[in-house]
């Protein structure tokens, strides 16, 4: 048999639902992103648009397996795997949909991050310079600073408490998405990535990003003189302060607040796989179970 | 431009169109992992795995 020939048959004839999803999203995954990827598809004949093309191969392979069959048993095996075919289809979709949807937010969110770095940086130096100048004025070590000087002190000590907090929160957002993918993935598509390149790089670089401001944020501590006025003395005099707990090891802040992801990344699974099953259903004509499923959803969330 | 095709040229289309042939071959072994029908449909397989899969219908 030709090379040809044998594709053609594979493809027309032989692709169970989700085969033929598999193979679809291989396709289309080389197109980079998802937006590539339309673009190319509105260039295209009606029948390579996956609603249409999907359907029709898989009616193609049930009715070439199904020979001698009777008609009702027939009608049951393609309505089970068009039902299959579109399940599959949406949840690769949906995901993508989702991921890309907060990939606004996921940028301002690292944006912001970065900003309120640097504002600490920035704030410890400012803080520590006045310290030294004020003993260059005063020459007295017992002078206590004033009013504004110890709120703006105890203003900086919060933000770098609450920054590690709050990047550990966004590493967690975006861990429980390439999770989410896992198990998507994993259940449903024997292995096969769901999200398009563009998208999981986009995670990925995100997270490498985060990784290099929390190596930025672990570094403030060092250098840093002591917050007691004694240990600012000893450390003027180059003596050494004992370690102290927010400074006693690399990554030991950002580590103890990162979440698991597990359990975020099973609801967003949870919930793609739910929106999949309700578009299938309305696909096929069957609204009411569409609506019924939802509902259901809705009615779990509201006693949560 | 617009001149006659070389059997060189021929050879080099054809090379590529059999190439492209066995990416997509190779796609579609790849998509076709295994051909046993499975007893849940994917619409109905829960996202446990170590769930006893039961030939049951989420509808009919």
């Amino acid at each position: 048999m030709s090379q040809a020939k044998r594709a053609s048959d594979v493809e027309e004839k032989n692709l169970s639902p989700k085969e033929a999803v598999i193979l679809w999203m291989k396709e289309a995954r080389q197109f980079d992103s998802l937006r590539s990827y339309g673009c190319w598809l509105a260039e295209q004949p009606l029948d390579a648009y996956p609603l249409v093309r999907l359907p029709k191969q898989i009616t193609a392979a049930v009715r070439s397996q199904s020979k001698g069959v009777q008609e009702e048993k027939l009608r049951h095996s393609l309505r089970r795997s068009q039902k299959d075919v579109l399940f599959l289809f949406y949840v690769c979709e949906h995901f993508n949909t989702r991921t890309i949807e907060e990939e606004e937010i996921r940028v301002l969110k690292l944006a912001l991050l970065q900003q309120r770095l640097l504002t600490l940086l920035y704030g410890t130096y400012c803080q520590d310079r006045d310290r030294l100048d004020e003993l260059d004025h005063l020459h007295d070590l017992s002078h206590s600073p004033n009013g504004k000087r110890k709120a703006e002190a105890q203003a900086l000590e919060t933000e770098i408490m609450n920054w590690p907090r709050d990047e550990a929160l966004f590493w967690g957002e975006i861990s429980a998405l390439l999770e989410a993918e896992r198990l998507l993935s994993e259940r449903y598509f024997s292995g096969e990535p769901l999200l398009f390149p563009d998208t999981a790089r986009e995670l990925r670089e995100t997270l490498t990003a985060l990784e290099r401001l929390v190596g930025t944020y672990e570094s403030i501590p060092e250098g840093r003189p002591p917050q007691s006025q004694e240990g600012f003395v000893r450390w003027l005099a180059g003596e050494k302060d004992p370690p102290s707990a927010s400074s006693s090891g690399p990554n030991s802040e950002s580590d103890r607040l990162r979440p698991n992801p597990q359990r975020t990344a099973r609801a967003i699974a949870e919930h793609i796989v739910l929106m999949a099953r309700a578009e299938a259903l309305a696909d096929m004509g069957d609204r009411s179970a569409s609506v019924g499923l939802i509902r259901g959803w809705l009615r779990a969330q509201d006693s949560n | 431009m617009g001149g006659p095709i070389s059997g060189g040229q021929v050879s080099a289309l054809k090379c590529l169109e059999v190439g492209e042939l066995e990416e997509r071959l190779k796609m579609l072994e790849a998509a076709v992992r295994s051909q046993e029908v499975p007893r849940v449909s994917d619409f109905d397989l829960d996202l446990d795995a170590d769930e006893d899969p039961e030939p049951k219908e989420l509808t009919p």
